[in-house]
């Protein structure tokens, strides 16, 4: 009798993650630890707002976790990065992401409100850093996003993105250009109408 | 001017160093690796093998024949002998009654159609199960999704709202709304001391057979505690439509321990408890209604459901 488990115990219902998760997703929860702050950081820094970038986030895992046996563990990264660019190009051409962006861009204003915060401070950097790179054409930003700031090698962006290392030589130089211009101006402009 | 070239290049190389220390929100991996697993299972369960379904058709058709059979006999013998002493025979003893004395009054009324009058489970036809989206909320109303002929509307009661005044439920956006997931219903009070509070709502007619699927699941957050209850007609009263006529209004329960997150959770009917000792398992062809109660001792409570669907075999 003291060893049946209590009507109370038999009643709790454990979340699902912890019941569901089936065999071989050690890997799999081993590549979302790893490279969910890359897929992310491509995400954004590639045009979609946060609530997007979520959504998308787990599009790209997703991706991944079909192909998972096909793609060796060296490769993951580029994989996804590869991935990434492509969902967040597909979800910046559907309908719904053009009728929302000025909504989300509106957010992302309204959250400029000065506050003593360096999170704050940050996500001012990032979202100027944004406008500044949405000058640049998509090429030229994805360079940008994987050569400097994921600080990917030449070679890797060239294979991530199928062009030849020269180009993304001069992309990234055109692409540095253009930005230190994009975000002099920026900051240059009063804070009252950012 | 060189000085100032120098302010400009340090400000846009703290703006690439903020760029590259922007992180995920901390349980993003988390929900990417449940929403990973729950594709994962929603996709064995579409692609079942031919094999499989084809044996499950067989035993579907078998199952309804020999129900049928079932309930054959049954009404014969509640017809020979109407006190026959079974434990789902009170309403099925008055429905009986009423039709014998239907018929009785008139040798051609047809008898079938006043059954399905008194107790609408006589003609409610199981549920394909096929659709198993009960509401996602994404439409914004407080009706439930209208598939599979399945008919409800969401509410609110509340021990504080007068009998029959319970307030619809509409959804809300979520406070991590997606474009794939904006709405979700929330309910949130103070302290409550009687029996609590619930969102719930009604199958219309009162009674819909969920024998097609096995349980159900949904997304839900807290803190806190919930109970999921699956109400059979013989819990509810007469007067609220069903056929109870006493130890009403205790459904079959499911204990949920919530977190301060959106998570994922499956309750089978088969785990579903009566309270109290010997009671007998849930009928899922004869369900009232589905809900989420909030117990006083668990108030004040501040509890989001969003994306409830049965479960298929």
């Amino acid at each position: 009798m003291a060893g049946k488990p209590s009507l109370e115990a038999l009643l709790v219902v454990p979340p699902l993650a912890a019941v569901r998760m089936p065999r071989g997703d050690g890997r799999l929860r081993a590549a979302v630890r790893n490279h969910l702050g890359l897929v992310w950081r491509v995400l954004r820094r590639t045009g979609l707002a946060p609530a997007d970038a979520e959504d998308a986030s787990q599009d790209v895992f997703w991706v991944l976790a079909q192909r998972f046996d096909d793609v060796p563990e060296r490769a993951q990264r580029s994989f996804l990065v590869s991935t990434a660019l492509r969902v967040a190009s597909d979800r910046k051409q559907s309908k719904w992401h053009r009728s929302v962006s000025a909504g989300l861009d509106l957010e992302a204003r309204a959250s400029e409100a000065p506050l003593p915060d360096e999170a704050v401070e940050l996500r001012r950097a990032g979202a100027l850093l944004d406008e500044a790179l949405a000058t640049l054409d998509e090429l030229e930003r994805a360079v940008f996003v994987l050569a400097e700031l994921e600080q990917m090698t030449r070679a890797e962006v060239a294979e991530v993105l199928s062009i030849p290392e020269g180009t993304v030589a001069s992309r990234l130089k055109r692409a540095r250009q253009s930005l230190e211009t994009a975000v002099r101006r920026l900051r240059a402009r009063p804070r009252s109408t950012r | 001017m060189t000085t100032s070239n120098e302010e400009d290049r340090r400000a846009f190389e703290r703006l690439l160093d903020a760029a590259r220390e922007d992180a995920p929100p901390p349980e993003l991996g988390e929900r990417v690796l449940e929403h990973l697993a729950y594709r994962k299972r929603l996709e064995r369960l579409a692609v079942s093998p031919a094999r499989q379904r084809g044996f499950r058709a067989v035993a579907v058709a078998g199952t309804g024949a020999l129900a049928l059979l079932v309930a054959g006999v049954l009404l014969l013998l509640f017809a020979r002998k109407p006190a026959a002493d079974l434990a789902i025979a009170a309403e099925h003893r008055d429905d009986l009654r009423k039709s014998t004395a239907a018929s009785a009054a008139s040798p051609i009324a047809p008898t079938q159609p006043l059954l399905a009058a008194v107790d609408p489970c006589l003609s409610a036809g199981p549920g394909s199960g096929s659709e198993p989206l009960i509401d996602d909320f994404e439409d914004g109303d407080d009706a439930i999704r209208p598939l599979s002929g399945r008919v409800g509307f969401w509410r609110w009661p509340r021990e504080i709202d007068a009998p029959g005044t319970a307030p619809a439920l509409m959804p809300v956006p979520r406070p991590d709304a997606t474009r794939a997931n904006r709405l979700a219903q929330h309910v949130k009070g103070g302290q409550l001391l009687d029996w609590g509070a619930a969102m719930e709502f009604d199958f219309r007619p009162a009674c819909y057979d969920a024998s097609q699927y096995v349980g159900v699941s949904f997304q839900a957050r807290g803190p806190g505690r919930i109970y999921f209850a699956a109400r059979e007609r013989s819990v509810i009263p007469i007067a609220e439509g069903g056929s109870c006529q006493s130890d009403c209004h205790n459904p079959h329960l499911a204990k949920i321990e919530l977190e301060s997150g959106f998570r994922t959770y499956q309750v089978r009917f088969a785990e579903l408890r009566q309270r109290g000792l010997g009671k007998p398992p849930l009928d899922t062809h004869r369900l009232h209604s589905l809900a989420f109660l909030i117990r006083p001792e668990d108030t004040p409570y501040d509890v989001w459901v969003d994306d409830l669907r049965f479960l298929q075999h």
